[in-house]
Parts: structure tokens; C-alpha cells; sequence
């Protein structure tokens, strides 16, 4: 066994990802010649598996730097870093055993894995960076990456065009991010996270002007209304392992880039500005998703609303002080990733048993894959933020946070649940159609079996979500940590 | 031996260990499920009722989130326990019931696992409802209750109402539970613990602010209101009637409905400490009162047997619910037993008349259930019950509202109560009249079914000769409610003397002229619908309000799709008014603020 230094851990994840995703298109390369490429899901399956020890490993340490260069310029194994990375390898490891046969039929699949590693690594990347040159490069990786998968099927014509409106979005929030990012360079003179703050030079308008970039440029990765445009075409068109990527983790990922940031500049107050953006994103995705009758669409815009929750939370605990709005926020990321991510991959499981994402024409489809149907069942009432599932837990912390706040701060809890009983409206009759309708519609008829392999990964999100509700305290032991160096930054009581 | 925790653990644990093994065996065989679900109702039953010798000792606590300090406990005061119990025995005779009622559901293809184990979910979340004393806790099982209606009342999916009243219930009831989960965060937030004892105890040494208090107070009325079916939110229940009458009989006898009264005895301590809260129990006095009356009427004017008996249901919650607001914990809560007991029975009375003629519509079974002799003795003995006719235990248990009610100077309340008191004896009349008079048909049910009617049929006529261990338990185990000692005798002559007999006295009178004066006409009165009866048969319209309320909304969803054009230039303009407003609002809230 080869002995490996214990400086090099936090950028072992990294270059773990990396070099699978090379060896991964070798892999690729050389199972074509021999059997059917789809084994190079089960491959970068367990590069996320192995990417997922080291992470494993720093849990129990003292935060770890790990130098790029020599420079100032580092990697850094925070709390918030391996809660970050945990979650988008394990989403990740979860997606690519789904692919290998969701995706079988189709062809390109050497680079989807290298893409999809690359993604994951672009997450890592963010959660460990530890200058702001560092995130912008990790989040560009995630963001091109996220771009080419958007558009994997690229004979038809709907994924061709989503991913060139969320191209034209994405590029140009990642400049105006980038313009932030240079202001805060120009006002304190170094890039790294840590110093930022103290080397800050008064000059608020200018930070006025780099806070604005930094929210609306990462704002529009992590879908704030009104930058949210792109995301129910790309959630719908692509392939739905990478819908359940895209919104489990990577739309979290913008937004944790965006926290990252701004925690350098404690001179301006802003966490209110973003907990008001949050309620008209959480409303808007609500209401939009009403009418759809498409069901990746209808989980797009609740993945709009989901983010409006979690924005909430981080508005309300960067503005007031309250640990509770990170608590939420930071578990309802988690939470999220495993209901949605299941959601998605249900739907993706449908499509591929009856090729449609109609929720008219799978009636009753439920009753022909009952593990697909109940585990979607469970999502949904999961989403809906019923109890005991993982959702209504995490959203528990959300609710706490408005009353935290005291005073007026109770309409957020209002706005909140008001939010997720209208969300109900949705999620009850999809569910029903499914696994509730009176007959079968003529597709659920000849729907063919899902294999195994592709109920592995959803029937293990269900269980988390279960576990995460009934349990969690195991999603809290990762959350908390985060919460507690949030909080001596922002100084919550 | 069963240490009393063990006791408790297991009787919590029970109904979920059955959940998940009687759809197993039922892979080997269907009677393995069946009876296995059976059988594990019953070991509830056996160990909810050995917990009633119990009443009052202590339980360990379990640290469940130890970042937040929750802890999840028992509590085991008469409050909590006999809601258990009520929930524990007529479920283990509603499953023993369900054995012959349900077997047709098998044929026409719906799956009986799924029927047992929700119907063991739902019991066994009531049971837990009731012992837990974390307020958390409670609330976790109040929605687990709800969504077991849910998936229960919407068991007969293949019905599109069926599905749709499913969804009603849980809607509506989450729409309440908005208000209990609000009122939950701000006691939590406001002592800083979710044990429910450790909040009165905070509540009771002035430790909460009275705005915490009158927001929680009022959250929790509202969640009541959703569980408990009162008025404005009633109206989920009528319609749950598509579920299996089975589980009409949990819904409104063991389970579901009880959780909203319990809820609110529970929480009496809490908002009772302080003049500034007046209103709290003048509001729930006035709703039930309201309620009791308004839905009496409902009830009078249906043509749904089973509606009658939901409707009768929420009318008699109304009771139980002024009760409270007087202060009559203990009466409250007798009247909830003994209504369990007669409704239970009149529902399962109603099932097996279904069951044999095939229809629900009143005016076509037209007394052909008479031959029914084991069904026909146990339905008139729950009507009676209904009624308030001694010595039935609705009688005692109503009386005792009464006169509580009266005592503590709620004059408006007890005189609507007493105006309902006729109207429910006189649709109790009608229903009985409608239904078993007239000329024999139907055979007998199966034993499976009558075992069950029989047994309530008996607890209708001596369960009010209780009362003395009834209130015992209560006062020493719940001190704070001053709940006073009372046997059968002091019962008996406490009642006879009472000026509320009156009410008593009024109700035979006027069953005795309509027994005399109408007869035969029952057949043909509220048959036509004039415009009045067919105002009350749509529930004063209250549905067509709320109707409104879904279009609109639906309405607005539509208009908001308008946002999401599809066009790359407008969504790039979207970037710039973001940005433009963030600019303003960080701006305005930065720099100047």
C-alpha cells in the first residue's frame, strides 16, 4: 500500500477526481472495444467511492491548508468544505451508478463521465478552496462541465437550446461574479478568503457595487428570481441523472460560492436583501410549478422554490445572527440533494420505463414499477415537507429562524409555511397520478421493467430521506460543525 | 416483567412492528396478513390498557437531537393514556371488524396490505400523539395521523372523489396545522425546551410573554380546528366519507379527530395563566357551541347515512370542544370516551347495513335493515346514546357538559348547546327511523362484524359506570387542572338534580312528539329538495368558498407563467433588473441604513 502524506489530503479529492476523469475516457475507450462502455458508470462509481475515503478521513482532523504553488493561493479542509464535498461525491457516486443503465442507448458516454467527474470535482473545488481565486476557477470548472451535460443528448433540438440559454445566463453571471471578485481584490489587495476581512479599506460604495456582483453573479447559478430563467429548461432537458445533480447539488454549489464570498465583507449588511429575494423565489417557483404538466419541469421550479428555503435561511442567519437560519439552510441543502435527487431520478426512471414526462400520459405508473412509484411517493410528500421525512426537518430550522429573528421576523415563518402547504398543491396530484389513478393510461400499459442498477440509487435516497428525517441527528453531526464557524464569524449568540 | 417504560415503549412500538410485518407474511399468505394484523391490534389493545393501571409514573427520556437538546419522553397523566387507550381498543376491534368488511376490497383489486398496515400506522401514531410529551414528537405523529387519513380515506383510488377527499383531508388539515406548528416554534424559541411539562411549568412562573402566548394560542386553536373538523374548517370530513366505513369508525371514533381536542386539553395549563388571554377560551367555548349547532342541522337534512354520522361527529366535538373552554377537562374528555364508544359502534352499525344493501342513500334503504336483529338492538342503543337518553353513557357524559358549561357562567354557549341537544335527537330519529323501520331484507352480518357491535354495543350501556376510577386518575395525575373526584353515585345524583336535566327533559319530549306526530312521514321529510334543504345539503356553501379561493390561486399560478417566456433576451433582462435592484436594496439598506 502506498504511504501518502498526511499534508496531502485536502488536495487528494481533488486530484482523485481529476485523474479518474482522465482514466475514466480510457476506460471508456478500452470497454468499447471489448463489451458496452456503460461499465464505465460502475467505474467512475468507485472513483467517487474512493474520492469519498479521503473526505471520510479529515472529518475527524483539525482543519488541514494544503499550499498550491507555494503561494497564497491554497486549498482548505473546513467543515463547510467537507460538508460541500460529502455530499456532491456521494450525489455524484449515486448519478453515475443511475446512468450506467439509464444511459446505455446512448452514445458520447466516455465523455458524460468524465464531464460528471469533472462536475463533482469543480463542487469540491469550491467547498475547498481557500482564495477567491481558487473558487471562481472551481466554479467555472463546475459550470462548463454542467453546460456540455445540459446538452449530452445533442441530436434533439430541447436540450440544444437549453443549454445555450443557460450558457448565455450562466457566462455572463460568472463575469459579473468575476467583476465582484475583483473589486474585493481592489479594496483589500490579497484573494485570500481568510484575510479579506481584515485588510478590507473603507470604501463602501465600492463594496456596495462588489456585494451586488457577488450575490446576482452567483445568484444566477444558484436560481434567485428573477436570474432563475434557465433552470426549468436545463432541469428538464437534461438527462435526468444530471437534472438530479444539477439540482441537488450544483445550484447549492452557486450559492455556497456566493456565502463563501461574501463572509469576507462583514462591513456592509446584506443578509436581509437576500432573505427578501428568497421569498420571491420561493414563491414564484411555488406558483410556477402549479400548472406543469411536465413532471421534470414541475421538480424544476420546485427546485426554485427548495433554493428560495434555503436562501432564506442563510439571509436570515447573515443578517440577525441566528444560528438557526444556517442550521436550515445547511441541512436543507442535504436534505435536499437526496429528496430531489431521488425525485429526479424517479422521473428519469419513468422516462425510461414508458418515455414520457407527461404526468397525464403515466397515470398509474406506480402500480406497474411499485418500487419507482413509492419511493416517488416518498420524495414527494418528503418535498412537501411532511413529517417524519427528512424535509420537514431541516425546513423545521427554517421555520425556527424566522421566530428567532423576533418581532416581525414570525411573517417569514408564515411566508415559509404558507409556501410549503401551496407546494402540496402539486406534489399531492403527482403523486396521485402515480400511484393513485383510476386506470392505467395507455403508456403505463407497456411500461418495461427498471433494472436493478438503476433502482439501487433511488431506493438509497429514499432511505436517507427516511433516515434523515427519523434520525437527524446523522445529518446534524455534519451540519453542525458548519453552523458553529459560521456563527463565530457573523456572531451569533 | 413489563416495566412500566417497557409498557410504554411497546405499545408505541407495536402497532409499527406490525405495520411493517403483516404486508410481509402477507407475501406467504393473504390470512397470515389479515390475522397477523389482527393479532397485533389486540397486543396494542393488551398493552395500552395495562398502561391505564399506570397512570402517573414516570418514564426515562431519550436524548433524540442532542445539538438542540430535544428529548423525546412519555408522559402518562389520564390525559394522555385513556386517548391511547380509546385509540388501542376500538382499533383492535375496527381491524377485527375489517377481516370480513374488507374482503370484497380484495376481489375488486386493491391491495389489502396496504390497508393494514396504514390502519396499524394510524393507530399507532395516535397512541404516540397521545403519550409523547414532546411537543415535536406530537406534532411529527399529528401529521402522520393526517397523512394515514390521507392515504386511508383515498384507499378506494380507482374512485376519483375517493382520491379527491383524500386529498381534502390532508390539505385542509395541514392548512390548521400551519397554526399548531407556529404555536409549537414559539413556545420552543420562547422556553427554549419542547418537553410540554417544562413549557407549563415556564408558562405557569410567568417565563413567556404574553404576545408568544396569543400567537401560540392562537396557532393552536387553529391546528384544532383542522384536526378536530370544527368550523370554518370542517369540511374535510363529510367527504372522507369515501373512505371504507371501517376507517370512517377509526377516523371519528379512535383516532384523527380526538388529536384537535386532545391537543387543546393539553395545552389548557399553557394558555390559561394569564387575564390577557381571556379570549382564548371564549373563542373555543364559542366554536364548538357554533359548530355543535350549525352541523347538527347539516346533519339533519342528509341523505348519506354515513354523512349523518360525520356530521353528527363534528357536532358532537363541538361539545367536547366548549367543554374545554369552560374548563371542564375532565367532562371533555369523558364525553370524548363515550363518544368513541357510541360512534365507533354506530359506524360499524352502518358498515354492516352497507355492507348487506349497497348503498349509503338513506331513502333506499328504507328500513329494509330491520332484520338485522344483532345490528338493529346495537345502532338503536348508539342512537340513544347520540341522543343523550338515560342511562346511556352519552347521557351522563353529556350532561356533565352541560351542566359544567352552565355552572361556569357560559350562558350563550349552553344555550346553543342545548338548542343542538334537540336537533341531534331529532336527525338521530330520522336516521333511525329511515333506516330500520320498515320491511326486513337484509340478513345478518358475519360474526367477524357483529363480535365487534355486540362489545361496543355493551360499553354504550355501562362504560359511564367508570367514572369514578375515570376521575381519580385524572385529579391525582393531573393537578394542574383541578379536576375534582366523583363516583357513580355522586354522579347520578349530581346529574338528576342539576337544572340541566331540563335539557334532558326537552330532548324526550320532543323525540316522544316526533315519534307520536311524524312516524311514517320521516320517509318523505327532506326527500325533496327545496331550495333551503339544498342550501344545507352543500354545507352552507362553504365548499364553493373555498373553491373560489383553490381558482383563484390556481388562476394566479396561470398568470405567473407569463414570467417564464423562453426568450434569452428577456431572461438576460432579468439578470439586469436583479441586479438593478439588488444595487438599490443593498444600497439603500447598506449604506444609508
Amino acid at each position: 500500500m502506498i504511504w501518502i502524506s498526511e499534508e496531502l489530503l485536502p488536495i487528494l479529492p481533488i486530484v482523485i477526481l481529476v485523474v479518474g476523469a482522465v482514466l475514466s475516457y480510457v476506460v471508456a475507450h478500452l470497454l468499447q472495444r471489448v463489451s458496452h462502455p456503460k461499465w464505465t458508470g460502475v467505474f467512475t462509481f468507485f472513483v467517487m467511492l474512493i474520492a469519498l475515503a479521503p473526505l471520510i478521513l479529515m472529518l475527524d482532523r483539525e482543519t488541514m491548508v494544503y499550499h498550491l504553488f507555494g503561494g497564497e493561493t491554497y486549498l482548505k479542509s473546513d467543515n463547510l468544505a467537507l460538508l460541500v464535498s460529502i455530499l456532491a461525491v456521494s450525489g455524484g457516486a449515486l448519478a453515475a451508478l443511475f446512468s450506467t443503465r439509464y444511459l446505455e442507448r446512448e452514445t458520447g458516454l466516455e465523455e458524460f463521465y468524465v464531464l460528471l467527474t469533472l462536475l463533482v470535482c469543480g463542487i469540491v473545488g469550491i467547498g475547498f478552496a481557500g482564495d477567491l481565486f481558487n473558487l471562481f476557477v472551481f466554479f467555472e470548472v463546475m459550470a462548463i462541465s454542467s453546460y456540455a451535460l445540459v446538452a449530452f443528448e445533442k441530436e434533439k433540438w430541447e436540450p440544444i437550446e437549453a443549454s445555450m440559454k443557460y450558457v448565455i445566463m450562466s457566462a455572463a453571471g460568472s463575469i459579473i461574479a468575476l467583476l465582484g471578485i475583483s473589486y474585493i481584490y481592489l479594496a483589500s489587495n490579497t484573494l485570500d478568503l481568510a484575510k479579506i476581512a481584515a485588510q478590507l479599506t473603507q470604501t463602501p460604495y465600492l463594496m456596495v457595487l462588489a456585494i451586488s456582483f457577488v450575490i446576482i453573479g452567483f445568484g444566477v447559478k444558484a436560481a434567485m428570481v428573477p436570474l432563475h430563467t434557465w433552470l426549468p429548461d436545463a432541469h428538464a432537458a437534461a438527462p435526468s441523472s444530471i437534472s438530479a445533480m444539477l439540482s441537488g447539488i450544483v445550484i447549492e454549489a452557486g450559492l455556497i460560492a456566493m456565502i463563501k464570498t461574501l463572509l469576507t465583507i462583514p462591513v456592509i449588511r446584506f443578509g436581509l436583501v437576500i432573505a427578501i429575494f428568497a421569498v420571491v423565489t420561493m414563491t414564484l417557483g411555488n406558483l410556477l410549478a402549479l400548472p406543469q404538466r411536465d413532471l421534470k419541469r414541475m421538480l424544476a421550479y420546485s427546485s426554485i422554490a427548495q433554493m428560495g428555503y434555503i436562501l432564506l435561511g442563510f439571509g436570515l442567519g447573515l443578517e440577525y445572527a441566528v444560528s438557526s437560519g444556517f442550521t436550515g439552510g445547511l441541512f436543507h441543502i442535504m436534505n435536499h440533494l437526496f429528496m430531489k435527487g431521488g425525485a429526479f431520478l424517479c422521473a428519469g426512471a419513468i422516462l425510461y420505463s414508458i418515455g414520457t414526462r407527461d404526468l397525464e400520459e403515466m397515470r398509474g405508473i406506480g402500480r406497474q414499477i411499485p418500487v419507482v412509484g413509492i419511493c416517488f411517493g416518498i420524495f414527494g410528500f418528503a418535498l412537501a415537507g411532511v413529517p417524519p421525512l427528512s424535509g420537514f426537518m431541516s425546513e423545521l430550522f427554517l421555520y425556527r429562524a424566522g421566530v428567532d429573528v423576533g418581532g416581525w421576523g414570525v411573517i417569514f415563518t408564515i411566508i415559509i409555511l404558507l409556501n410549503v402547504i401551496f407546494s402540496l398543491g402539486y406534489y399531492i396530484p403527482a403523486v396521485n397520478k402515480v400511484l393513485f389513478s383510476k386506470e392505467l393510461s395507455e403508456r403505463s400499459k407497456k411500461a418495461r421493467k427498471v433494472p436493478f442498477v438503476m433502482l439501487v440509487p433511488i431506493v438509497a435516497m429514499a432511505g436517507l430521506t427516511i433516515i434523515l428525517g427519523v434520525m437527524p441527528k446523522l445529518g446534524l453531526s455534519l451540519v453542525k460543525p458548519v453552523v458553529v464557524d459560521l456563527c463565530t464569524v457573523v456572531g451569533c449568540p | 416483567m413489563l416495566t412500566t417504560p417497557n409498557l410504554a415503549l411497546l405499545s408505541m412500538l407495536i402497532p409499527f412492528l406490525g405495520m411493517v410485518v403483516s404486508p410481509i407474511l402477507g407475501v406467504i399468505s393473504p390470512r397470515a396478513r389479515t390475522w397477523s394484523a389482527v393479532i397485533f391490534g389486540f397486543l396494542t389493545a393488551i398493552f395500552v390498557s395495562m398502561l391505564v393501571g399506570r397512570i402517573g409514573e414516570g418514564v426515562p427520556t431519550y436524548n433524540w437531537i442532542p445539538m438542540e437538546k430535544i428529548d423525546i419522553g412519555v408522559h402518562l397523566d389520564a390525559l394522555g393514556v385513556y386517548i391511547a387507550f380509546i385509540a388501542g381498543t376500538i382499533g383492535a376491534l375496527v381491524l377485527l371488524y375489517s377481516v370480513k368488511y374488507m374482503e370484497h376490497a380484495a376481489e375488486e383489486g386493491y391491495s389489502l396490505s396496504r390497508y393494514y398496515s396504514l390502519v396499524l400506522l394510524f393507530i399507532g401514531s395516535m397512541i404516540g400523539l397521545a403519550l409523547t410529551d414532546n411537543l415535536l414528537i406530537l406534532y411529527i405523529f399529528w401529521e402522520l395521523v393526517g397523512f394515514c387519513s390521507y392515504a386511508l380515506i383515498a384507499y378506494y383510488y380507482k374512485e376519483p372523489k375517493a382520491v379527491w377527499a383524500g386529498t381534502k383531508a390532508f390539505v385542509v388539515t395541514r392548512i390548521g396545522d400551519i397554526g399548531l406548528l407556529i404555536g409549537v416554534i414559539v413556545l420552543w424559541r420562547a422556553t427554549g425546551t419542547l418537553t410540554i411539562t417544562e413549557i407549563i411549568e415556564t408558562a405557569r412562573t410567568g417565563g413567556i410573554q404574553d404576545t408568544a402566548l396569543a400567537i401560540a394560542g392562537a396557532g393552536f386553536i387553529l391546528g384544532a380546528l383542522g384536526k378536530s373538523a370544527q368550523m370554518p374548517l370542517h369540511v374535510w370530513l363529510p367527504d372522507a366519507m369515501e373512505a371504507p366505513t371501517t376507517i370512517s369508525a377509526l377516523i371519528h371514533a379512535a383516532t384523527m379527530v380526538n388529536a384537535g381536542i386532545y391537543i387543546i386539553a393539553r395545552s389548557y395549563p399553557i394558555f390559561t395563566v394569564t387575564p390577557e388571554l381571556g379570549w382564548w377560551v371564549l373563542t373555543i367555548a364559542w366554536i364548538g357551541a357554533i359548530t355543535a349547532l350549525f352541523t347538527a342541522v347539516l346533519a339533519f337534512v342528509e341523505v348519506d347515512i354515513k354523512r349523518v354520522l360525520a356530521y353528527s361527529t363534528i357536532s358532537q366535538l363541538g361539545y367536547m370542544l366548549t367543554a374545554i373552554g369552560a374548563g371542564a377537562i375532565m367532562e371533555s374528555q369523558f364525553h370524548l370516551m363515550s363518544h368513541a364508544i357510541f360512534k365507533a359502534l354506530l359506524f360499524l352499525c352502518a358498515g354492516a347495513v352497507i355492507h348487506r344493501l349497497g348503498t349509503r342513500n338513506m331513502y333506499e334503504i328504507a328500513g329494509r335493515a330491520s332484520g338485522m336483529r344483532i345490528t338493529h338492538t346495537t345502532f338503536l342503543i348508539g342512537a340513544l346514546a347520540l341522543m343523550g337518553i338515560p342511562i346511556l353513557n352519552g347521557f351522563w357524559s353529556k350532561d356533565l357538559i352541560l351542566e359544567k358549561v352552565l355552572h361556569k357562567g357560559f350562558h350563550g354557549p349552553f344555550a346553543v348547546l342545548a338548542l343542538a341537544a334537540v336537533v341531534t335527537a331529532l336527525y338521530s330519529c330520522r336516521m333511525y327511523w329511515l333506516v330500520f323501520r320498515g320491511e326486513p331484507e337484509a340478513r345478518e352480518a358475519p360474526w367477524q362484524m357483529t363480535t365487534p357491535l355486540a362489545i361496543l354495543g355493551f360499553f354504550t350501556l355501562v362504560s359511564w359506570l367508570s367514572i369514578g376510577g375515570y376521575a381519580k386518575t385524572m385529579a391525582e395525575s393531573m393537578p394542574l387542572y383541578h379536576i375534582h373526584e366523583k363516583s357513580v353515585k355522586s354522579l347520578v345524583v349530581g346529574t338528576v338534580t342539576s337544572p340541566t336535566i331540563s335539557v334532558t327533559i326537552i330532548v324526550l319530549l320532543v323525540v316522544l312528539y316526533a315519534l307520536v306526530a311524524y312516524r311514517e312521514r320521516f320517509f318523505s321529510l327532506m326527500a325533496e329538495e327545496t331550495p333551503r334543504v339544498s342550501l344545507a345539503r352543500r354545507g352552507y356553501r362553504f365548499d364553493d368558498l373555498y373553491g373560489w379561493l383553490v381558482d383563484g390561486f390556481k388562476g394566479l399560478c396561470v398568470l405567473s407563467r407569463r414570467l417564464q417566456t423562453g426568450d434569452a433576451n428577456l431572461n438576460m433582462l432579468g439578470v439586469v433588473i436583479g441586479l438593478w435592484v439588488m444595487l438599490l436594496l443593498i444600497y439603500l439598506g447598506g449604506v444609508l441604513g
